[in-house]
């Protein structure tokens, strides 16, 4: 009985120390981790002056209305939006964070130019948001775009990079294009608590490649692309 | 017997006339890119395809353009015209840019990068040839935001809490417990002596 009594006191001992540890660092410790930025090396391999060539015929006007990127597992319904009256984008609202936004002042996908499509990293609401893992892509990865004439236009990234928003070149990432061109656009890099904005945007270059009729493209929101096993992220 | 045959030949012409007309399922449409407009003459169809189908007239590629892009103005003004010069003050550009020649009699270009800082909306920059012809080229600046997009409210860099709090918790409740039995037992056996 005495020994039980002072196993149980070893015990309790033991079982209170370990918890305080854990739920001291548990309640400190960041719930997420940062979002993934594009490598260094990426990054420096940026888009500038690359030449995009593309024999692909271009397609008409038409609306985008899911975007779809296996490697990410996103599947997010696009929105159409323009400008505020300070002349930046009008972007998705936090409280929709699985909802993307199109510039759409500009190109359509698969038109000639650069089609610009924003999503946010991160939202109160639900953690990690739709392009929280947008700086996990790479060249070579696929991105389609179902539109409302239900093609799906596919483009292939062609280079990753971040920018310093102070310094966000603009000429750079939304200039005209010869050939149809996409980008994906989101925060990143180190957050400022003082401003409550993060100091970085992570941008993927991609290149359109071709386009397919998809009648099976999830346009209603109920069906995913006919290939594939993205899911939303 | 003799018409039946014309009708269905009339028939199977008119299917093969609207199978053409239909445009395939998997074909991608061309949009033309450029547009042209002249001095001259009112906007036509014609005036779309050829820069030289009236005199003087112009193009310019890519149309729409947007900031900071290099954009071509391609202008005819007649076969005895020997230089062209467009006046780019309304673009924010030099007020006089001189044009070059191409292999084609009266053709000129000139490349120009718009400014970062263009108004988005529609410019008719004119232009000047050297046998008197005076013309415009229109087309349109689409707008590019301006500034860098705020995408994300730093949830993920700045709640803290992690599901290792919830484990200590519990850790320490079944500590406490533990202690309890302990305490429990000290009772019971000092009751009994």
């Amino acid at each position: 009985m005495h020994f039980l009594r002072n196993w149980l006191i070893g015990l309790s001992l033991a079982l209170i120390a370990a918890g305080a540890l854990s739920s001291y660092t548990g309640k400190h410790q960041l719930r997420w981790s940062a979002p993934p930025a594009p490598p260094a090396w990426e990054a420096r391999a940026s888009a500038h002056g690359y030449v995009a060539v593309s024999t692909t015929k271009i397609l008409a006007r038409s609306l985008p209305r899911l975007i779809w990127i296996p490697k990410i597992k996103v599947w997010a319904p696009i929105e159409a939006r323009g400008l505020r009256p300070n002349g930046t984008a009008v972007l998705p609202s936090l409280n929709h964070p699985f909802i993307t936004t199109w510039f759409d002042r500009g190109p359509a996908p698969g038109q000639r130019g650069t089609a610009a499509i924003f999503g946010h990293v991160d939202s109160h609401k639900v953690g990690p948001a739709v392009f929280y893992k947008l700086g996990l892509l790479r060249p070579g990865d696929l991105v389609y775009v179902t539109l409302e004439d239900r093609r799906v236009a596919i483009f292939r990234v062609y280079a990753l990079a971040t920018y310093r928003k102070s310094s966000f070149p603009t000429t750079v990432v939304y200039r005209y294009t010869q050939v149809p061109t996409l980008r994906l656009i989101t925060c990143g890099g180190p957050f400022d608590p003082r401003t409550h904005h993060y100091l970085n945007n992570v941008v993927a270059f991609a290149l359109y490649v071709g386009a397919r009729r998809d009648p099976a493209s999830g346009l209603n929101g109920d069906r995913r692309p006919a290939s594939g096993t993205g899911g939303r992220s | 017997m003799r018409f039946v045959k014309a009708a269905v030949v009339a028939a199977g012409v008119n299917i093969c006339i609207l199978a053409a007309a239909v445009p395939p399922v998997f074909e991608a449409s061309t949009v033309s890119q450029a547009s042209t407009v002249s001095a001259a003459r009112p906007e036509s169809s014609a005036q779309l395809t050829s820069v030289a189908s009236a005199v003087p007239s112009g193009r310019v590629i890519p149309n729409p353009s947007a900031p900071g892009t290099p954009t071509r103005f391609d202008v005819f003004c007649g076969r005895d015209a020997k230089s062209a010069t467009l006046f780019g003050q309304t673009l924010g550009l030099a007020e006089l840019i001189l044009m070059q020649s191409t292999s084609r009699p009266g053709e000129f270009v000139v490349t120009v990068t718009l400014p970062n800082n263009i108004a988005s909306g529609r410019f008719n920059p004119s232009f000047d040839c050297s046998n008197g012809n005076i013309g415009k080229v229109s087309f349109s600046v689409n707008p590019v935001p301006h500034q860098a997009p705020e995408t994300g409210d730093g949830t993920t860099a700045t709640e803290t809490g992690t599901p290792l709090a919830s484990i200590g918790y519990g850790l320490m409740a079944l500590g406490a417990l533990a202690g309890a039995g302990a305490i429990v037992l000290r009772r019971r056996v000092a009751h009994r002596s």
